[in-house]
């Protein structure tokens, strides 16, 4: 064997291992028959059934709710703490929110979920209220999602030229204006990838939801692991191929924006 | 009557226990073109900081035509700087960058655009509007951060080393072109550089920075023919140094230098008294092959030729080594080994007093 072919045969077997799963389920969301693992045909009908399934439909509309309301609170907290983590110098409490911000990267999402409910579940006991909801699942991500969109900000903000905004300073602009004008334009494509690393997050998540979630705010990761337990269905094939499509293309776009700020520079 | 007239008073900054600014006191004319020369650390840079208002001095006072600055926040003073690295926003054409700082003050419509186009009219900056920094070339983005800077119409510039990251060509362009832009405007320019060449190619006058402290402040040929210390004149150009003794004064002050004897020299300002250590300094080019006054045979040890001129090495006696220059009008004038007479007129000899005793 050449070393040329056995390159092409490590890089085949490399993707067969990373994708030939995924690519299993997209070829099988166009099966014609129910069994998802005998092709019969092409067809798109399981696209047709999997809209005309309120369940779904209404768990997939929720969790794209629940993921942009958590990445956008994700976004403003993880701004917030990317901004006094670099640029606030050696604050009282630095060092605990640096650490606690990579504690949740690194914690296992069973213990961060479990932490979280005990959390919910005390609030209630002393307020009497609101209950788990929506609002838990929302809140549980904005974790998760804040940790990663400091870590995007502070990382844009290692590489940000000061002079920058002591140039806007010295032509006239009040410390405000020169946020505005100058250190927000400049951070908005780490802001807008950091908000897509939450939305993704947050879209994809089923073992926080699972541990916050209140009656009746089910995600549609959630429906798609219990269905999956009571037998594979060409449903959801179709779901899970729409959504690589979205991952897919919020990667895209993500990797872009941070990538485009790297070429500016 | 000309604006931008700059007194500094006792200026201390410190950062821990490090003076980097000690009681720094100077003035700037209104209208002239001043330079801030110094090596690193010297405490230009802080000084520059301090007249642009990024930082605060512990004590001390900055006037600018009698206003005192020494508190107000940079967007507040009538002051802009030209950044070394340019800081031209990335995000913005050129056109938004030089009209930035008009925006702050409200300017907008016609007036607006009529003086962006004046100022890209005056630094040559023609069909760049819609460009982006990253698509314009370094000596543009130079140009483009003046315009910027002088669209505000400051009373004084500050240029933070403008041509170190210019190559050689269009260093010396944008020499002229500084020049020219002060002429035309009549704004003070303020330069902070570490380079003596620039400041003496373009400065007015020169504040030599040492440690904080104002080493001399003068016309570029004060620093460079009169300098007040030993410091002074090691930093500005080349010069020879030879250890010595004052052995005699009068209308030229002798000084006693072993192996050499006694040689004439300029009167000091204040004269150091009969047995005190001196330095005598000889700039390379006050140096003379031939017979005259202070007269030595010297033995040509070393010859490097520039091109334009040419560098010699002598070793005169007592283990005095001299560096001299001479223009190559008629090829080399002397060839290494050869025995040569050298001499020196005594008021080309400067005078350091050396040492306590």
């Amino acid at each position: 064997m050449t070393a040329r072919s056995f390159r092409l045969v490590a890089l085949g077997l490399g993707f067969a291992f990373l994708y030939g799963p995924i690519f299993w389920i997209v070829a099988f969301s166009f099966n014609e028959g129910r069994l998802v693992t005998l092709w019969s045909g092409f067809s798109t009908k399981w696209y047709g059934e999997l809209a005309r399934n309120r369940r779904l439909v209404d768990a997939a509309l929720f969790s794209l709710v629940v993921a942009a309301v958590s990445a956008s609170l994700a976004t403003l907290l993880g701004a917030l703490a990317g901004f006094a983590l670099s640029r606030l110098g050696r604050f009282r409490g630095r060092g605990l929110l640096a650490g606690a911000l990579g504690a949740v990267l690194t914690l296992p999402e069973v213990i961060l979920g479990l932490a979280l409910l005990l959390a919910f579940v005390s609030i209630d006991a002393w307020l009497g209220g609101p209950g788990r909801g929506a609002w838990t699942i929302v809140v549980a991500h904005a974790t998760l999602g804040m940790a990663y969109v400091t870590l995007v900000v502070r990382a844009r903000l290692a590489g940000f030229d000061r002079s920058l905004e002591e140039a806007a300073l010295d032509l006239g602009a009040t410390p405000a204006g020169v946020f505005l004008h100058v250190t927000l334009p400049l951070i908005l494509p780490a802001l807008g990838g950091g908000w897509l690393i939450a939305f993704m997050l947050s879209l994809d998540d089923v073992v926080l939801a699972s541990f916050v979630a209140g009656p009746g705010a089910t995600t549609l990761p959630m429906v798609v692991f219990s269905s999956a337990r009571l037998g594979l269905n060409p449903q959801i094939n179709a779901l899970a191929t729409i959504m690589v499509g979205i991952g897919a293309l919020a990667v895209l776009i993500a990797v872009w924006l941070l990538g485009r700020q790297e070429r500016q520079r | 009557m000309k604006q931008g007239a700059l007194a500094v008073e006792s200026l201390t900054k410190r950062y821990g226990a490090v003076a980097v600014l000690d009681g720094l006191g100077l003035d700037i004319d209104a209208g002239s073109f001043f330079a801030l020369l110094g090596a690193s650390g010297s405490g230009k840079t802080t000084l520059l900081r301090l007249i642009a208002g990024f930082e605060v001095p512990d004590s001390g006072r900055i006037a600018l035509d009698g206003a005192d600055l020494t508190g107000a926040p940079p967007y507040a003073r009538p002051v802009n700087l030209v950044f070394q690295s340019y800081a031209l926003f990335p995000h913005m054409t050129v056109a938004d960058n030089i009209a930035f700082g008009l925006r702050r003050e409200g300017m907008a419509g016609v007036e607006l655009d009529r003086r962006v186009a004046e100022m890209m009219a005056l630094l040559r900056l023609d069909g760049l509007a819609v460009r982006k920094p990253r698509q314009i070339s370094g000596g543009q983005a130079q140009r483009v951060a003046l315009a910027r800077a002088l669209a505000k119409r400051p009373k004084l510039l500050l240029l933070d080393e403008p041509l170190a990251a210019l190559d050689r060509g269009l260093r010396e362009h944008m020499r002229v072109e500084l020049k020219r832009l002060h002429a035309a405007l009549g704004t003070t320019f303020v330069l902070v550089t570490h380079d003596q060449e620039e400041a003496l190619a373009m400065a007015d006058r020169v504040a030599l920075l040492d440690q904080g402290r104002l080493a001399q402040l003068g016309t570029p040929e004060d620093l460079y023919e009169r300098p007040t210390s030993l410091a002074v004149a090691r930093f500005i150009g080349r010069i020879n140094l030879m250890e010595g003794r004052v052995a005699g004064t009068g209308e030229a002050l002798l000084v006693e230098i072993p192996g050499l004897g006694t040689v004439r020299a300029r009167p000091a300002i204040a004269c150091p008294p009969v047995g005190d250590p001196v330095a005598i300094g000889l700039r390379p080019e006050k140096i003379d092959f031939g017979d005259g006054d202070n007269a030595r045979s010297a033995t040509v040890t070393e010859v490097t030729y520039l091109g334009d001129q040419s560098v010699y090495r002598l070793a005169l006696g007592g283990g005095v080594e001299l560096r001299t220059t001479r223009p190559n009008r008629d090829g080399p004038a002397a060839r290494p080994g050869e025995r040569i007479t050298v001499s020196w007129p005594a008021t080309a000899a400067l005078i350091f007093p050396t040492g306590a005793g």
